[in-house]
């Protein structure tokens, strides 16, 4: 089945991110971390991207804004070039 | 009240009043067992991703697999305290620049190297502190460091 982007994205917060609510219950802009996923989860998300889509994430995007969001998340992995 | 009195207090007020430093202190808990998972799944990649290869080989050293799991935790919240104390949150840098260094004591140091030592600035004072406990690491830093100029310094 093909995904799109947002939906592989949302999966894989719904397996690293922790939250304390549903994922396909939040928003595309609503913010993860006030959703309950530490900095640690967010360390887990951004590994299982960069396996699932085949990127690295460069040091000038370790940044909490970057990870903050499906949106945001789906936007950084598309500057990648991989979305 | 004599001068050389006065001059010491003029000294103190001057310190306590000082501009040109700022006071940084920034505090993190870690879930050790949520450390224990990440190495769990992601392996090589998340130890090589966060520590750099002195931590690996100081925790790998430890007798059991518990106890590098809670070196390693003790670490990671050294990072995300020191990124809560210097404000690096947006600033986009490589986890290895925060690097806790072990001395033959045992007494702990926080070793700043890269973009993260250029962000930061010089750093007059800096003081880490680490424990773990059942489930759970901690970690405190406590920084004084010249104030980076900003357009509203007073003159």
């Amino acid at each position: 089945v093909n995904q799109t982007p947002v939906e592989r994205v949302r999966k894989i917060l719904g397996e690293h991110a922790r939250l304390g609510t549903n994922i396909d219950e939040l928003k595309v802009n609503s913010n993860l971390y006030q959703a309950g996923m530490s900095s640690q989860a967010s360390v887990n998300v951004m590994l299982a991207l960069e396996s699932a889509f085949g990127v690295e994430f460069p040091d000038e995007m370790l940044k909490r804004s970057v990870f903050e969001s499906v949106e945001t998340i789906t936007s950084a992995i598309a500057s990648l070039g991989r979305v | 009240m004599s001068g050389h009195m006065l001059e010491a207090l003029t000294d103190q007020m001057r310190q306590a009043f000082d501009h040109s430093v700022e006071v940084c202190l920034g505090i993190d808990l870690v879930n050790v067992d949520d450390i224990d998972r990440s190495w769990t799944q992601f392996g090589a990649a998340f130890l090589e991703r966060i520590y750099t290869l002195e931590e690996v080989q100081y925790a790998l050293s430890a007798l059991h697999r518990s106890d590098a799991v809670k070196i390693l935790a003790a670490r990671f919240a050294a990072r995300e305290a020191a990124i809560k104390a210097f404000g690096l949150s947006e600033a986009g840098i490589n986890w290895k620049n925060l690097e806790v260094s072990r001395g033959m004591d045992g007494h702990c140091e926080l070793r700043i190297s890269g973009r993260a030592a250029e962000l930061i600035g010089p750093i007059n004072h800096c003081k880490l502190s680490l424990t773990h406990e059942g489930s759970y690491a901690a970690a405190i830093v406590f920084a004084v460091r010249q104030k980076i100029e900003s357009h509203d310094s007073p003159i």
